[in-house]
């Protein structure tokens, strides 16, 4: 079943796609669900449609002669390689191939008006022999070759650049509307290649030599004495002092310091007080009591009463002033722009149009990536550095987007394959760059 | 449990404890060296017979120690697919079980073979050395995982070279490990599409050296032992394991090996660092 993409929404040409987490992005839970459900029914829309027409594919079917007919599995031809990364998915066994546009050796991309969205077909395969296979494929990676993903050391950077690209990595730098740098590693591909060598020795009888005894070993240690005599040299050192010698004469400071002593007697000589009016009674100069002084003492007993009152009354007088506050607020205005649309994302997925591959076999590689989200994305740039198993094949390299493409050598002498996009990569629109390799 | 059976499964169980890490990697020294107890120069048969303990020739893996059980082997053993390549035109003899006549097919020759049992071949009908019989011995150490239903379009190839048939006529007694390579250790220098075999002294340990770079999967011994037809040896052809021969193998069998067949070899590109513009569709 081919079906070209732009026939159906963007979200369902790469339904089985396992999206690599970006290092500096996280998806909420309720996205991921509903990614997930949105997977699912794309999954099960494909299978029914490709029921439907799979009956030329089972009738290839093919009997594995050491395992039995119970092993017997249906081989879909078109089928492309396993999918490592995506083993969490539950739609894992849907594989993608690029159309015969994307794949077939003439670079149709290259030519293609409008090719922003190249055709893309979708297969589905057994679930599991996918998942079979996947497995095999992580038990047994030496049967395999492997190219894509993020192997070993992570990518990271310093102030040189990249580090941790190793062969078969596969990663993708972007900047986002914000400029903040993103790197996000593909998904891994294996093809099923095994090499075989040969170590071999050759062992005759005409050719031995053997020695059974031993012929002796001799060895003579001869001590030669050494005589080392040291003789200590003195060093004297005679060292003059210059002597300075210091007296210091304490200046005495004596002082005699007489009391002046003031002494003076005083001699009570008398003593005179002089009544004032209120107090000329005969009361208190004498004690005795006149009838005639009732009245005054009366009246003084009065006011000495009224100051010895415990409570009296008193009067508290407070002032109280008037605040006036006068205040004036400025009518202030914030203006401010809200960009409701959605992150730029990049999905990049790497495909192989072949599942197994011998010695000398040219695969072609795909590598399809989008922008999911609503922002612009800028300064993209996809670096594949392939594996030793694999041998670029010149000048096929292509891409149906503006840039250049940077060909270098590794430090482990591997290719390091370099596609710098120009341009921007506007929100859901997305690009594809393939290459071919022949399998060493 | 029978006592036989009880026997078979603490047999099993002290084999496994002593060889458990690796077939040929029980122990390893203050260097970090991993020993290797078995070489090409011990008992024929003895490294295979490992290899089965190891449950390395079944079909599916099975959980310590019933791989030990010989009814758990026997039941699950899995065929695995070689093809025997010679440097020119000639036949190749598969010997199988005494009462099954020996089945010989002209080279490259495909066959299934189970892992761990000794099998004799026999080389005949050379081209280039008319009248030289030669009957060397194979032992499948390991078996290859394929994707279902393409096991037949993977086999092992088992290559003779010319120069190792020459040896093994004057005499002498060649050894050889097929081994499957470590992707990352490929050797880019060597031609593509063959197995290439690489020559070594005869003390070293071929099978120490297979390991280190990648996975051995086949012993192969060849020498100029021929069977003596007035006194034949019970032992000779082997221990009588079956041999599978298929339709498919057949089909593979009349495909060219890729030893025999001139691929034009692609010149390597030698890029320093080239930069081009990628086209533009708009």
């Amino acid at each position: 079943m081919t079906r070209a993409a732009g026939e159906q929404p963007a979200s369902n040409v790469m339904p089985n796609v396992i999206q690599n987490s970006t290092h500096s992005t996280t998806n909420s839970l309720p996205m991921r669900r509903v990614r997930w459900l949105a997977r699912c029914a794309a999954s099960t829309l494909l299978l029914t449609l490709t029921a439907c027409n799979a009956a030329p594919k089972l009738s290839d079917q093919r009997t594995d002669p050491f395992l039995g007919p119970e092993r017997t599995t249906a081989v879909v031809q078109e089928a492309g390689a396993i999918q490592l990364d995506a083993s969490s998915s539950p739609i894992q066994a849907v594989s993608h191939t690029v159309a015969a546009a994307a794949t077939s050796s003439k670079p149709a991309l290259k030519t293609e008006p409008g090719a922003a969205e190249p055709r893309v077909a979708v297969h589905v395969t057994d679930t599991s022999a996918a998942e079979a296979q996947t497995r095999l494929a992580s038990q047994y990676p030496d049967e395999y070759v492997f190219d894509g993903g993020d192997r070993a050391l992570p990518i990271h950077y310093d102030e040189h650049g990249m580090l941790g690209l190793e062969s078969e990595d596969t990663v993708v730098e972007f900047a986002d509307d914000e400029g903040r740098a993103h790197v996000k590693p593909t998904n891994r591909v294996a093809v099923y290649a095994p090499r075989f060598a040969a170590i071999s020795s050759v062992r005759g009888t005409s050719e031995e030599v053997s020695i059974g005894k031993l012929a002796g070993a001799y060895q003579a240690v001869r001590d030669i004495s050494m005589n080392s005599r040291q003789q200590l040299v003195g060093h004297q050192q005679n060292v003059a002092l210059s002597r300075i010698h210091t007296r210091t004469r304490g200046s005495e400071v004596s002082g005699q310091a007489q009391p002046n002593g003031v002494d003076q007697m005083v001699m009570v000589s008398g003593h005179a007080q002089a009544l004032n009016v209120f107090e000329d009674l005969a009361f208190l100069r004498s004690g005795q009591f006149d009838k005639t002084e009732e009245a005054r003492l009366s009246q003084a007993i009065q006011a000495a009463g009224n100051w010895s009152r415990e409570q009296s009354p008193s009067i508290a007088a407070t002032e109280s002033e008037a605040n006036e506050i006068y205040d004036w607020f400025n009518a202030s205005e914030f203006v401010g722009l809200e960009d409701l649309r959605k992150k730029g994302e990049l999905r990049i997925v790497k495909l192989a149009d072949q599942q197994v591959a011998r010695s000398g076999d040219v695969i072609t590689f795909t590598i399809r990536y989008d922008n999911t989200g609503d922002r612009e994305l800028r300064d993209i740039v996809i670096t594949d550095n392939l594996s030793q198993r694999l041998e670029y094949v010149p000048d096929s390299a292509t891409s149906d987007r503006a840039g250049q493409l940077v060909e270098n050598i590794s430090n482990d002498g591997t290719l390091i394959l370099r596609w710098e996009l120009s341009e921007p990569l506007l929100g859901h629109t997305g690009g594809t760059v393939t290459f071919q390799a022949k399998v060493r | 449990m029978p006592r036989h059976l009880t026997l078979i499964v603490a047999v099993g169980c002290f084999v496994a404890a002593v060889c458990d890490s690796h077939l040929f990697a029980q122990s390893t020294n203050s260097n970090g060296a991993r020993h290797f107890p078995i070489d090409q120069h011990s008992p024929v048969g003895m490294a295979g017979e490992w290899a089965a303990l190891r449950g390395k020739g079944l079909t599916s893996p099975l959980p310590f120690p019933e791989h030990q059980l010989a009814m758990e082997r026997t039941s699950r053993a899995y065929f695995q697919p070689v093809r025997i390549e010679l440097p020119c035109e000639g036949t190749v003899t598969f010997y199988s079980q005494p009462h099954e006549q020996p089945v010989t097919k002209a080279a490259p020759a495909s066959a299934a073979l189970l892992i761990g049992p000794v099998y004799r071949l026999g080389i005949s009908g050379l081209a280039e050395r008319p009248g030289a019989d030669l009957y060397p011995t194979v032992e499948l150490l390991d078996r290859l995982h394929p994707p279902s239903g393409m096991a037949a379009d993977f086999p092992i190839p088992i290559p003779f070279t010319m120069e190792e048939i020459d040896r093994a006529l004057d005499g002498a007694f060649v050894s050889k490990i097929i081994y499957l390579e470590d992707p990352r250790l490929t050797n880019l220098g060597l031609p593509d599409g063959s197995a290439p075999t690489e020559y070594l002294a005869p003390k070293l340990n071929l099978l120490e050296m297979a390991d280190r770079r990648g996975r051995p999967v086949a012993l192969v011994r060849l020498g100029g032992r021929v069977p003596d037809a007035a006194n034949p040896e019970p032992g000779f052809f082997g221990s009588g394991a079956p041999v599978a021969f298929t339709a498919v193998t057949e089909r593979l069998s009349t495909a060219k090996s890729p030893s025999v067949r001139q691929r034009p070899r692609a010149n390597s590109p030698q890029v320093a660092t080239q930069t081009r513009q990628l086209l533009k569709p708009r």
